[in-house]
């Protein structure tokens, strides 16, 4: 009896091992962290440097400012440029507006705006300021940005092929480690 | 030990918000291009036929003379890059750490003058406006992340006659100092802690108080030919700067 009971107990005990062992090698992934974090948002490749003139609309974001001449521009982050005839100071006129996706910043020089969008370096020309054209893109001269600013927390990590990343979204994450086969 | 852990504060922060919400500012002298001034924060500016743009720790100059953008520097500092301003030939730059200072006599090649470095201050976005031989700057602390350590909210004055070795010759603490220009002798500092545009007399250089100007978050300035125009979060408002101490406003956008 004794003696059947204990192979019982050694296959028994083989079986989980041997269990145990198929479940760990053919386990490429274990959860590390599951709770709530910080998700990028993304704008898709395309988008970037795709730029062109819509209907004044609504500020609500102002960033980087430049006055020329009679016409004032400010920057809606990462929206585009608003223009504005400040020819007369007691009316400012909205004109149009510049889309620019991802746009942070820009300066001008003579007929020519250059800005950012995302990564990439534009430079349009707005001598028709309700026609703007793209004349050159430098791509890549400025850094994506793949961390949430003043953040320790946890976020998922910025997958560059899903675009670049306009913002972060709080989100219940998955952060998972892999093991290299 | 100060270094050790100013140096770990600005590594917490290396990846912070410089794209999302630094207002980048340049000063209105600076910026004077022809005829275009921009406001003080800015990462990005001309002079002649150059453009320089600031990269977290890059400053990257293209050639814009012949109608191309052709990459002529690249200029690697530390990371913390926020605004720039052109000023008598001279690059001045704000970062995180202090105030950098370029020559530009080859204009293709900017050349690093110096560079001051405060332990005390880890601030965000860093407009440089100038004046003569003297530089403006506002810093502001970053609460609540890595301790704060010492760190203040301020303007700071610094004479920059010998462009070697700038001196800092005044601090003022301020609440939440955003973009700052200048208009004859009077600086006009953003303070969008205590909701007002502070106007100092800079006829000695050094700031003096001189009258305060209320408007719900001030973010930045442009001064020009008697009217300065700040900008908020929603819009902007003009105003009357010819009689400094009767300063009115004129006109305004809200949304």
């Amino acid at each position: 009896m004794p003696l059947r009971d204990s192979f019982q107990t050694g296959i028994t005990v083989a079986a989980v091992l041997i269990t145990v062992l198929i479940f760990a090698g053919c386990r490429k992934e274990f959860p590390y962290f599951r709770g709530n974090g910080l998700r990028p948002i993304y704008l898709s490749h395309d988008s970037l440097a795709v730029v062109y003139n819509t209907a004044p609309r609504p500020i609500t974001n102002t960033g980087p400012i430049y006055l020329k001449d009679t016409l004032l521009f400010l920057t809606e982050k990462l929206q585009g440029i608003h223009v504005f005839n400040v020819m007369d100071s007691t009316n400012p006129v909205p004109l149009t507006f510049i889309r620019i996706p991802a746009v942070t910043d820009f300066t001008i020089s003579g007929s020519f705006m250059y800005a950012d969008s995302g990564p990439h370096l534009v430079k349009i020309n707005i001598s028709d300021i309700y026609q703007v054209q793209v004349v050159d893109v430098k791509k890549n001269v400025f850094m994506p940005v793949l961390f949430p600013s003043n953040y320790f927390g946890i976020f998922e990590c910025v997958d560059p092929d899903k675009g670049f990343v306009i913002g972060w979204d709080t989100a219940y994450i998955i952060v998972r480690c892999t093991i290299s086969q | 030990m100060l270094r050790i852990v100013s140096t770990l504060l600005f590594l917490c922060l290396v990846y912070s918000c410089a794209k999302e919400s630094v207002d980048n500012f340049n000063g209105t002298n600076g910026k004077n291009n022809s005829n275009g001034k921009s406001g003080s924060i800015t990462r990005f500016t001309t002079y002649n036929d150059y453009l320089y743009v600031l990269d977290h720790n890059k400053i990257k100059t293209y050639y814009t003379g012949d109608g191309n953008l052709t990459l002529t520097s690249t200029v690697t500092t530390d990371y913390g890059l926020e605004t720039i301003t052109i000023y008598d030939g001279t690059i001045y730059i704000g970062s995180r750490t202090g105030l950098y200072i370029l020559d530009i006599t080859n204009p293709s090649y900017p050349v690093l003058l110096s560079k001051t470095e405060r332990s005390d201050i880890f601030g965000r976005c860093d407009p440089v406006v100038i004046k003569g031989h003297y530089a403006y700057s506002t810093v502001k602390t970053i609460v609540n992340v890595c301790g704060t350590l010492n760190t203040i909210s301020a303007l700071i004055t610094y004479d920059v006659s010998n462009k070697h070795q700038p001196q800092e010759i005044d601090v003022k603490t301020m609440e939440m100092p955003n973009g700052l220009g200048i208009y004859k002798n009077l600086l006009f500092v953003c303070d969008e802690g205590d909701d007002a545009i502070h106007v100092f007399d800079i006829s000695n250089n050094i700031p003096v108080p001189f009258v305060k100007v209320s408007i719900t978050n001030p973010r930045d300035v442009i001064c020009h030919n008697g009217k300065m125009i700040v900008s908020t979060p929603d819009g902007f408002t003009f105003y009357d700067i010819r009689d400094p101490s009767n300063i009115r406003m004129i006109g305004k956008i809200q949304t």
